[in-house]
């Protein structure tokens, strides 16, 4: 049974972003940005460290199963509904807390040159800070409805940053875009936590949620009933993780600043929808089915991202799709019930993808905004660290051995391929499918790399001369990225020496998908699968971009102009939802306004009446023309008709 | 409690507004300050009776009762948990009104002082009233000063918009009026006493002193004046226009209070005096309520004109309050009643921001603005927050409020048992009322979001709008109290809500009392279809068989309570 | 014989007024800027002393009151009392607010003030009556002064107009009435109220019956219940300011008294009606087509007049709703409904009268909505005190009109137990609608600024008098009706004590219940 220790030290870990948030919001203009910045890291870092005793701790408690926890207050009591605002820190928690402290304190160091002379430096870095605030209480969060806290207010943080540089209508808009579909996910995350509070007689405590599940109450009992509430909690994390069909505002949030997309859009953020899945992988257990959409959701997104990746332009773009496509990784294992492997890819994901974006931002800083591939070219030879550092990353995210990629990527297939579950041939089919996505990943990867770094400069002159490397502020997160990605795979070295699994076991343990014996040594061989198709996607690049995007590339596309023209379109996704969604929207709202509001009720039946009534007092009018004989006939005849009548 | 600390409440903002009167004409400002004033000194005492309000008590605290009008009409007057956050919303907002109006209100600032103040006394002798004659007087007597602010110092269709409002208005309370009158006779015409009625209503045998026909057409008479003050979809049509011509300080007071007593009343009086009825209407009433929060939030994504704009996702937000009432379940009623009062910190600080833009441009359609955020940052960050409160964002009130709403409504729906056969069960109905009502929060922040980006965002298309000040001190010290309250009940509301839970716990109970719990199975049946031919004769067969699925729930409570019974 | 005429001094100070005012109008010197304002002074006070002698005898018993008396043709029992008193101070008022008035629209002619007077003694004189005979004389009393009043402006073809109409039209109900006493003289040999009364609930022959008719139809044109309605508007268009107050309160007042005397007294409410239909079931079917033809007619007037003549026709519909809120026989703690909301009515009438008497000139006749445009900056005191009369009329709390409809509705409900709700609810719709042509002043006197420049207003401290007088009574009745509703009610019951109790009760009332209520 667990054993939850209290810890006071929870709460600092989000505190301190919080309080950084506060002291450089409500300064705001007072405070030189430098000084903003410096304070807002600094409040991170110390997170960071918080969060790293916090871990170390928790690993030398002696019983694997203790969890640490911290009440705050009593938040909610009415009727049967009693929610309190608490912290929780358990293993899974834990490893989350420590990937979003660490890389959101690296990327905060860079945002200081990043951001280096922007007038509103200081709201920037205040948002920055209410961002991991709000993503640590989404972690730490001890019951639904303080997750969900959290889970509503990155989405607001993810608002106000992508819409940064809100003069841009479009910018301002793809906030708005990211708000509203993440509103659509959270719709039914919203659903799910009602179903979950009243079936568990008004707690949605995790521990005591956990209990419910194993009870075998009456509810958990039916899966009709299980899948449903499962279902519509993935809702809300396919619209957080950017996984289809709500992907859409996943590219458009590149608007904001590169490292927010380097922290929020791609490290930790859109992987809340991960962490949920796992962290409530006792509902999914009960339900199969879920599981299967989950995992087979994941699959389709990993490849569909991917081939629209192929072809994009926009350095940020391509990061973007492949961000969607390695988050549907994610969610084919624990689709599967390869809960630790998800975490996983997770961590090394928000290495090597993090690396990426700062990478794509030192470059995008270089070019003075420039974000066209085919704009670059040869700028290796200006920025070496960024050179190296984004080919560790990319070898890593393309999953060749020993990279981290590898490791996390290979233990998510092996468990759909192998894993125990009630649908076998589909995870096969699954698994056929990332197989295809890891060789389009090494791909798009390889090209995006080449085009930046090697062959001839096709930029303009000047923009060529003021290319340079980034100070240190930028570079050093890189490195340390880049180590983080090359290494982090070591922790999860399949068979006995898997340390990630092994630490994540005692939480996933219970739900986990099993691994027959007999499976084992299949590793092997599907390792090479994969690792080949990896390799055959990265030689084909390299073979066709290695003299620059002129030759053969353009003869392909030119070959297959119809698929090359529905890729860069995206398959026309936003434009198809513009018609079916947006536009019949407004129209409705405007011809419901005008017609029903306007006319139906308020002439119609308001004025109408009131009309009637008045039109009614002409009739009697008639009679009062003023004529003496009618007045007196009017007497006369009324009193013979009284007395007639009686 | 010995001291009439309640008559002070009342009494203060009449004496006030004597004293502006003897003010000289030319002392603009001296009025205002001195309405200020008053207004601070009223919330100064109300808050006293917060504190002294004793939460674990269900009863009307700081009662105070006077003969008034021989033999049965008394002046009576005290607070519950029900009422007491109504009365702290008004004595709240009433300094910040006045405060806000300092320069939208220009010429005859002295009597529109004087009117504020007699406003105040009304709004606060309608929460605080228990004798229902009382009540009325309150009720009608606050209809004259707001109909001289909209149309006195309001728009260029004030006259309009005054009228409707009031011929709206007098409609329902007309007939609340007759029903008022009938109940007192039935009840032996000995008293008009809330608590006094309520009691009678149940006979000595523990039935219900009035037949369900009776019940149903009372219910109707009070419902109506009710229903379009919330306002109630399609009840709605006069808010848009009362609003839009109302000055920004009737506007403010027009959304943060007096919608409030339409929902006050049905929580108040409707239900509690006529739970048959209530049971019975809570189908379609909920249908109305749900309807209202799409539409009034599809249209609002309709509106060019911010201030419209506001006015219609009043209604989406006055629908969740219906809904969350009429569950009748804990949860419900005091998210219903906690939502009141945020509607009445956002909203009312949504029109004051509209105020502070309008008395900048002289225009309140979007189109004329854009990129606001630059010249305006103070401006915009509030803005946004008071938008992220409407929008329900977690971390703000409107969050809370409609949290426990929807709670109340699922667990009104999970808790069902589960009506044999038809589609149309109770359980299938509220489910869909709650999935439809959470839908609604998406639209609102379609709707919200894509103003605020219009608006603040984007480039400053307007030349007019670069020379644009920031907030000024006075304007920032309006929102500031906002701003907090916003916040406070968005990060605690337990603090709020641990006032108001012994009376909405009696109020469930009282509802769900004995009477209508274990005998309900064979009265019900009966008094169902009673009402349903009564209601064939009154309303017409249409009526009846919207009401027939409502008819479930008597029987299914009837059912559960004969289970727990059995028990 | 001292005592009775001690009894009758407050009909000897008002008839005595009158005469004086004539009096002192011929040997009395005339200043040309008011020529007639101490005339209207001592009229006023006159009629001021009455209603003190009346107040008195109230405070103190001062003596027996003596009912029947004079053989039985009077009552001057509380009820007379205190119509009396209300019908004096309403003179009185009237006679202030014609101060400043008459030299503005030249009708200073002393008889002016003495046919106030003498009206007043008529109609102090119909609400004692208990024989039909001495009603219809003191009827004419009534009738022939306010005739003179209504056509006194002799150089305003409109007045003279009204005044013919007036004439007319009433003469020919006189004549009505006249006839159907006839008839029912010829049927029960007696006109007294009282032998009426022990005669007609048991059965009126067919004659009488429709005597008793005829009866109601006189009534029903003095007290202008539709369709014997026509007349209101151009008589109160025409007449002067002060004078349409008189009428629309006073007259109005009396002649409601005496119907609800009548109806009670003599039991005519439900007579034995050989035919099944009783004039109460009549009276209500009037009054009910009253309330919706007035508030129709009067939602199209500009004439703020004429507004307000409707508004006395639908008011009249209330009042007949108000004479069949019989109590329950032997039962005197209730019906206090009709004489309180007679008060009440005429107060608000008398003070808005007033006002508009100031507006009224020679150069501006008609006072229309127009004319009363930014009366809220020029008389701020005025346009306060109309919005007053106006909120009262329309029955919004916390005015004493508001509680006149109270106790009217509450009765209704109450003596039927519930089952005239309905009618209720029809009278409730009619104060719906009323309520839009009462904002239409408002909203011109604070919502609108004056075109062309105003012409000036009449004025004078008389005027200012009668205004705050009505203003505090409408309000100071309406926080604190207790002692006017405790008197009105020892009136209502006195009528009966001083007659024999009405076999009307509550069942006959429930008569009239909507079928599906039963």
């Amino acid at each position: 049974m667990e054993t939850v220790l209290p810890n006071s030290l929870l709460p600092l870990i989000l505190l301190l972003p919080a309080a950084g948030a506060l002291l450089t919001g409500l300064l705001g203009r007072r405070l030189s940005k430098p000084v903003a910045g410096f304070i807002a890291t600094l409040a991170v870092f110390a997170s960071f460290g918080v969060a790293a005793v916090c871990w170390w701790m928790l690993a030398r408690e002696p019983s694997p199963d203790a969890s640490y926890a911290w009440v705050l207050y009593r938040f909610l009591e009415t009727g049967a509904a009693r929610v309190d605002i608490a912290l929780y820190l358990d293993r899974l928690s834990a490893v989350m807390a420590l990937v979003v402290t660490g890389v959101s304190a690296f990327i905060h160091l860079y945002s200081l040159g990043y951001m280096h002379g922007d007038r509103s430096a200081t709201r920037y870095f205040s948002h920055l800070n209410m961002f991991v605030f709000f993503m640590l209480l989404l972690v730490l969060g001890k019951n639904l409805l303080v997750m969900f806290v959290g889970w509503e207010g990155v989405g607001l943080s993810s608002y106000l940053l992508i819409g940064f540089w809100y003069e841009d209508g479009e910018k301002a808009a793809a906030g708005q875009k990211a708000f509203v579909v993440n509103r659509i996910g959270d719709f039914g995350f919203l659903l799910a936590i009602f179903l979950l509070l009243l079936y568990n007689q008004g707690d949605v405590d995790f521990l005591s949620l956990q209990g419910w599940a194993a009870s075998g109450a009456e509810p958990t009992r039916n899966p009709a009933n299980m899948t449903l509430i499962t279902l519509l909690l993935f809702l809300g994390a396919v619209g957080k993780s950017a996984q289809l069909p709500l992907y859409v505002w996943l590219p458009d949030a590149m608007a904001g600043p590169t490292p927010v997309s380097a922290l929020i859009h791609a490290a930790t953020m859109v992987t809340a929808g991960v962490y949920m899945v796992a962290r409530l992988s006792f509902l999914f257990h009960l339900a199969p089915l879920a599981m299967a959409v989950v995992a087979t959701v994941g699959a389709a997104t990993a490849l569909f991202a991917a081939t629209i990746g192929l072809v994009q332009r926009d350095i940020k773009k391509v990061l973007a799709y492949s961000t969607v496509s390695q988050l549907g990784y994610m969610f084919l294992a624990v689709g599967t019930g390869a809960y630790a492997a998800g975490i996983f890819h997770l961590t090394t994901h928000a290495f090597f993808k993090a690396c990426l974006f700062l990478g794509a931002g030192s470059v995008i800083h270089a070019m003075a905004g420039e974000q066209d591939l085919l704009r670059y070219g040869g700028l290796g030879r200006k920025m070496r660290v960024t050179q190296l550092t984004f080919l560790v990353s990319t070898l890593a995210i393309a999953g060749l051995p020993p990279l981290a990629g590898f490791f996390s990527k290979d233990a998510i297939l092996f468990g759909a391929f192998a894993g125990e579950t009630p649908y076998p041939a589909l995870y096969k089919f699954l698994w056929a499918a990332g197989v295809a996505g890891a060789a389009l990943t090494a791909f798009y990867m390889t090209r995006l790399y080449w085009l930046t770094f090697h062959g001839e400069p096709r930029m303009d002159g000047h923009r060529w001369d003021h290319a340079h490397e980034s100070p240190w502020t930028m570079t050093l997160p890189l490195v340390v990225l880049a180590v983080a990605a090359a290494t982090a795979g070591l922790l999860g070295i399949p068979g006995e020496h898997d340390l990630f699994h092994h630490w994540l076991s005692p939480v996933v343990a219970a739900t986990e998908v099993r691994i027959p014996e007999a499976a084992h040594h299949l590793e092997l061989p599907l390792m090479g699968i994969s690792v080949a198709a990896a390799v055959a996607g990265l030689l084909i690049a390299y073979l066709l971009y290695r003299r620059g995007p002129g030759g053969a590339p353009a003869r392909l596309a030119a070959t297959f102009a119809p698929v090359h023209r529905t890729l860069l379109a995206k398959y026309w996704v936003d434009e198809l939802y513009d018609q079916v969604v947006i536009r019949p929207l407004r129209w409705t709202a405007r011809w419901v306004f005008r017609l029903v509001d306007r006319v139906a009720i308020d002439l119609m039946a308001v004025h109408g009446s009131a009309f009637a009534v008045k039109a009614l007092g002409v009739i009697p009018r008639l009679a009062q023309n003023g004529d003496l004989h009618r007045y007196l006939a009017a007497i006369l005849v009324a009193a013979a008709l009284l007395v007639y009548l009686a | 409690m010995s001291f009439p600390i309640l008559s002070l409440l009342l009494a203060l903002p009449l004496a006030g507004a004597a004293a502006v009167a003897l003010l000289p004409r030319e002392q603009k400002d001296l009025a205002r300050a001195l309405g200020l004033l008053i207004s601070l000194a009223v919330f100064a005492v109300s808050v006293v009776v917060y504190l002294h309000f004793d939460p674990a008590s269900a009863a009307f605290q700081f009662e105070e009762k006077r003969a008034w009008i021989p033999e049965t009409i008394h002046y009576h007057v005290g607070v519950d948990g029900i009422s007491l956050l109504l009365v702290m919303l008004t004595t709240a907002l009433s300094p910040l009104v006045l405060l806000g109006a300092w320069r939208a209100i220009e010429h005859r600032v002295k009597e529109f002082v004087i009117a504020y103040l007699f406003l105040e006394t009304g709004m606060l002798g309608s929460f605080l009233a228990i004798d229902l004659f009382l009540f009325y007087v309150a009720w009608e007597f606050m209809l004259i000063p707001m109909y001289l602010i909209i149309g006195v110092w309001g728009g260029p269709r004030r006259i309009l918009a005054t009228v409707k409002f009031v011929l709206y208005t007098m409609v329902g309370s007309l007939l609340m009026l007759v029903g008022i009158l009938y109940l007192h006779v039935k009840t032996g015409a000995t008293t008009f006493s809330y608590t006094g009625i309520l009691e009678l209503l149940t006979t000595a045998e523990g039935q219900p002193l009035l037949s369900v026909t009776e019940q149903a057409l009372l219910f109707l008479a009070f419902g109506l004046a009710f229903a379009i003050k919330v306002p109630l979809f399609p009840f709605h049509t006069w808010l848009p226009d009362a609003h839009v011509e109302a000055p920004t300080p009737g506007s403010v007071v027009l959304a943060g209070v007096l919608l409030k007593l339409g929902t006050y009343g049905f929580l108040r009086f409707c239900i509690p005096f006529f739970p048959h009825a209530a049971a019975l209407a809570s189908w379609p009433i909920m249908a109305l309520a749900v309807t209202g929060i799409l539409y009034g939030s599809l249209v609002a994504y309709a509106q060019t004109d911010i201030k419209k704009l506001v006015a219609y996702s009043s209604v989406a937000h006055l629908g969740f309050v219906m809904l969350g009432m009429f569950t009748l379940t804990p949860e419900g009623v005091s998210g219903a009643l906690l939502q009141m009062v945020n509607h009445g910190f956002s909203t009312g600080a949504l029109f004051l921001c509209v105020g502070f833009l309008y008395e900048r441009r002289h225009t309140r359609e979007i189109p004329d603005f854009g990129g606001l955020a630059r010249v305006m940052p103070v401006f915009a960050a509030v803005f946004l927050l008071v938008t992220f409160s409407s929008i329900g964002v977690p971390g703000t009130n409107g969050f809370v409020g409609e949290f426990l709403i929807l709670t109340g409504v699922f667990r009104e729906g999970v808790s069902a048992a589960i009506e044999p056969g038809t589609l149309f069960s109770w359980r299938n109905l509220v489910l869909a009322f709650g999935f439809l009502a959470t839908g609604g929060i998406i639209l609102g922040a379609v709707y919200m979001l894509s103003m605020v980006r219009r608006v603040m965002h984007g480039p400053l298309t307007r030349d007019e709008n670069r020379s644009l000040r920031d907030l000024s001190a006075r304007e920032i010290a309006v929102m500031l109290p906002l701003l907090a309250m916003i916040l406070a009940i968005g990060l605690g509301p337990n603090l709020f809500l641990s006032k108001t839970r012994a009376s909405v716990q009696a109020w469930v109970q009282r509802y769900q009392d004995p009477v209508m719990e274990v005998r309900a199975p064979a009265t019900a049946a009966r008094n169902r279809a009673s009402l349903l031919e009564a209601l064939e004769q009154h309303l017409g067969p249409a009526a009846s068989e919207a009401l027939r699925s409502g008819g479930v729930k008597v029987l299914r409570r009837g059912s559960d309570a004969q289970r727990q019974g059995g028990r | 014989m001292l005592r009775d005429l001690n009894i009758l001094l407050p009909l000897l100070l008002v008839g005595g007024t009158g005469c004086f005012v004539l009096l002192l109008d011929v040997f009395s010197r005339r200043t040309p800027e008011s020529p007639t304002a101490h005339l209207g002074w001592f009229s006023a006070l006159g009629n001021l002393a009455a209603f003190a002698v009346i107040l008195r005898k109230w405070v103190w018993g001062g003596v027996p009151l003596r009912s029947p008396f004079l053989q039985g043709v009077l009552s001057t029992d509380l009820y007379s009392l205190y119509l009396w008193a209300a019908i004096s101070l309403f003179v009185a008022l009237s006679s202030l607010a014609s101060v400043g008035y008459d030299r503005e629209n030249r009708v200073h002619h002393g008889e002016y003030y003495a046919l106030l007077s003498f009206a007043g003694l008529g109609m102090m004189l119909i609400v004692a009556a208990t024989d039909l005979l001495v009603f219809f004389v003191a009827l004419e009393l009534l009738s022939l002064a306010i005739y003179g009043l209504v056509a006194l402006k002799r150089f305003s073809p409109r007045a003279a107009e009204a005044g013919f109409k007036y004439f007319f039209t009433g003469a020919l109900a006189s004549a009505v009435l006249l006839y159907g006493m006839t008839l029912v003289w010829g049927e029960t040999g007696t006109l007294s109220y009282f032998q009426l009364g022990s005669l007609l609930p048991a059965g009126a022959s067919a004659l009488a019956y429709a005597g008793l008719l005829l009866i109601l139809t006189g009534f029903a044109f003095k007290v202008a219940l539709a369709p014997f309605h026509l007349w209101t508007p151009d008589a109160y268009e025409g007449a002067p300011g002060p004078v349409t107050g008189l009428m629309a309160s006073g007259v109005k007042v009396a002649a409601f008294g005496a119907l609800f005397r009548f109806f009670f007294v003599s039991g005519a409410g439900a007579a034995g009606a050989p035919f099944g239909v009783e004039p109460g079931t009549i009276l209500l079917v009037l009054s009910l087509a009253t309330l919706f033809l007035g508030s129709l007619v009067a939602l199209h007037q500009t004439d703020v007049k004429r507004i307000l003549a409707y508004s006395s026709v639908v008011h009249a519909g209330y009042l007949g709703l108000g004479v069949l809120a019989l109590p329950p026989s032997g039962d005197a703690t209730l019906a206090g409904s009709l004489p309180f909301y007679l008060v009440a009515y005429g107060l608000s009438n008398v003070g808005a009268f007033a006002v508009l008497s100031m507006l009224e000139s020679r150069q501006r006749e008609a006072v229309t909505l127009e004319s009363l445009r930014g009366l809220a900056r020029r008389r701020p005191l005025a346009a306060f005190a109309l919005t007053v009369f106006l909120a009262s009329l329309a029955g919004f709390p916390p005015t004493v009109g508001f509680l006149g409809k109270y106790y009217l509705f509450r009765d209704l409900i109450l003596l039927s137990h519930g089952a005239l709700t309905w009618v209720v609810v029809v009278a409730v719709g009619a104060s719906l609608v009323s309520v839009w042509y009462y904002l239409a002043p408002v909203v011109s006197m604070y919502m609108k600024e004056p075109e062309e420049e105003p012409a000036p207003l009449a004025g004078s401290s008389a005027m200012t008098v009668a205004l705050v007088v009505s203003l505090l009574a409408v309000l100071g009745l309406g926080l604190l009706p207790g002692p006017l509703a405790h008197r009105a009610k020892r009136a209502a019951a006195a009528v009966r004590v001083s007659g024999r109790t009405p076999p009307a009760d509550v069942s006959d009332l429930s008569r009239f219940a909507h079928p599906t209520e039963k």
